[in-house]
């Protein structure tokens, strides 16, 4: 179990490091290529270092790298890249936090319910349609009636406002929770026809019983690789919402960045999303290890 | 056949922008922001244009870069995986690049790409050159997994008494990668490809939309749908059109992948 947990960490340090090297080959390959603006150039011979390429200063490239120093922003030379990431992203974890929670709880739950209902077929072929949506359209589509249409909410985000808050979680989390619960619960209802549950039933063991404790427990590792894919598509969903209702969060920051065409900024938001879906990666691994004997055999 | 049918259309609507690029170009300043009506089903945009005929040729864009992307992604994870799969010693290493590749979000990997091959965010200006480098980033972030799996049908392969016997036959190694070997991974490739398509039209809009796109002289759904969005309280079928045709296109795309037995 140590052995296959150390492996698991050294494939995610490896990861960091190789996503850091195409990063920082972008940073250092194409200094000042993307400019095409007077204006910027100006800006930008004042505020960055002369001479920051990767083959002529290796050391400072180093530092850089371990520090995550991604330099200054174009558009204001007093501001570092990492401190307004840092800021943007904390503030976009408040909600992005509570709404995977809530999926990892609801989801279960929901599932389980649609598994037991007589209406199951129903409420899965209802799932499949509203699955087809596309994000990019199921997004801006809610906003538009909630706010705009029925005025429940206001316009543009407020950070007091508790409904606002609500909304927020709530329009991010439709389509993820209806794709995970649509995946946990036909897993589920496949995992009825065999043979183990059929024995449990036989057995005279309750309905609730089989499924919670006897089934759970197999398909929960489907479960979390389905919970890995979809939390990525609620970070996908986050750029559409921020952008879309003024939500100063990472998503509208790394649009305005790359409307300005602030090269720094862009490339930390990328490293930053990066960062966060590999440690994703490496927690479920982690949680695989745990669950599923069989990994532990293997490694 | 009749499930492909959608497949058919989704190609034809591929060669729109050719033909009707500089229609959809139109200004005409007393039509700005027109609803929906008989002469301009779509309404109109900002600048008179007729939206229906721009979303449609934005369409056709956003088909042509996911076909272009899928064919380059496919060839490129063919000939790695082939290629892997008759040299033992790879295992370790390239495997384990292949998994990081895996292992990092598709649509930052995309995105890091097309900065670095677009050499920046705004450097190249031609339609060309940047089309070429949305369909060659998106091809070099989604080999991985394919390369992967062909290798693991190729290994399976191994050691098959009808290659082995083909071979003492005398068969020239082209007949017999072309008769076997392809023949063998191409049900899994087809059905591969065709799962993958409205994947790539998704990632593409999301590019556009997040600005990384072909920009708005040749704007491609997503970019239609943040333009839209600006104008959106007053005229929301600047929006909705473009967000419809997205939808009916990524439904029907999906349909024709599903299996009718299920």
């Amino acid at each position: 179990m140590i052995k296959a947990f150390f492996d698991l960490a050294f494939k995610f340090i490896l990861n960091v490091h190789l996503l850091l090297f195409i990063i920082f080959s972008v940073f250092y390959f194409v200094p000042g290529a993307y400019i095409d603006d007077e204006h910027i150039v100006e800006q930008v011979s004042q505020a960055a270092p002369t001479q920051k390429y990767f083959f002529f200063s290796l050391k400072e490239s180093l530092v850089d790298f371990y520090t995550l120093d991604f330099g200054v922003a174009f558009h204001n030379k007093n501001l570092k890249v990492t401190e307004l990431i840092w800021n943007k992203a904390v503030f976009s974890f408040q909600y992005l936090g509570m709404s995977v929670a809530i999926l990892l709880i609801v989801s279960i739950l929901i599932s389980f319910f649609v598994v037991r209902s007589r209406e199951r077929r129903r409420y899965l072929s209802f799932l499949k349609v509203l699955n087809q949506v596309p994000q990019l359209v199921m997004i801006p589509l809610i906003i538009y009636l909630f706010s705009y249409l029925f005025n429940l909410v206001p316009l543009k985000f407020d950070p007091y406002s508790t409904a606002c808050h609500v909304f927020v979680i709530a329009t991010l989390l439709i389509k993820p929770l209806g794709q995970l619960i649509q995946l946990t619960a036909e897993k589920w209802h496949k995992e009825k026809s065999e043979l183990y549950v059929q024995f449990a039933r036989a057995k005279g063991l309750g309905r609730n019983r089989v499924l919670i404790v006897h089934m759970f427990k197999n398909i929960a590792s489907s479960f979390l690789g389905y919970f890995l894919t979809i939390v990525l598509q609620l970070l996908t969903g986050n750029f559409i919402l921020e952008s879309l209702y003024s939500i100063p969060g990472f998503g509208l920051g790394f649009m305005d960045s790359v409307s300005q065409r602030d090269l720094p900024v862009v490339v930390g938001y990328l490293f930053l999303f990066s960062v966060l879906y590999l440690t994703l990666h490496f927690i479920v691994q982690t949680i695989y290890l745990y669950i599923n004997p069989r990994l532990r055999d293997i490694a | 056949m009749k499930k492909y049918i959608p497949l058919f259309l989704a190609l034809a609507l591929c060669m729109y922008p050719f033909l009707a690029h500089d229609f959809s170009m139109d200004i005409d300043a007393t039509k700005v922001f027109q609803s929906p009506n008989k002469e301009f089903l779509g309404g109109a945009d900002s600048l008179g244009r007729d939206l229906l005929q721009r979303s449609l040729v934005g369409g056709g864009v956003s088909l042509l870069i996911c076909f272009g992307s899928l064919f380059l992604t496919y060839a490129l994870g063919v000939l790695v995986g082939s290629v892997l799969s008759f040299w033992n010693k790879s295992n370790h290493l390239v495997i384990f690049m292949i998994d990081v590749f895996d292992s990092i979000p598709n649509f930052l990997l995309v995105a890091l790409f097309s900065i670095l091959i677009n050499r920046g965010l705004g450097g190249q200006t031609s339609v060309i050159g940047t089309f070429a480098a949305l369909v060659i980033s998106i091809a070099l972030a989604a080999w991985a997994p394919i390369a992967r799996n062909v290798r693991l049908e190729i290994l399976q392969l191994r050691g098959r008494d009808y290659l082995s016997a083909a071979i003492v036959a005398g068969g020239s190694p082209f007949y017999i990668i072309r008769a076997h070997y392809f023949r063998a991974i191409w049900p899994w490739l087809r059905v591969s490809i065709v799962h993958n398509i409205p994947q790539f039209l998704l990632i593409e809009s999301v590019l556009s939309f997040t600005g990384l796109g072909m920009g708005s002289q040749n704007a491609t759904l997503g970019y239609l749908i943040y333009e839209g969005w600006k104008n959106a309280l007053l005229y929301p079928h600047l929006f909705m059109v473009p967000a419809l045709i997205l939808c009916v296109l990524v439904f029907m795309l999906t349909i024709s992948i599903q299996d009718s037995r299920s």
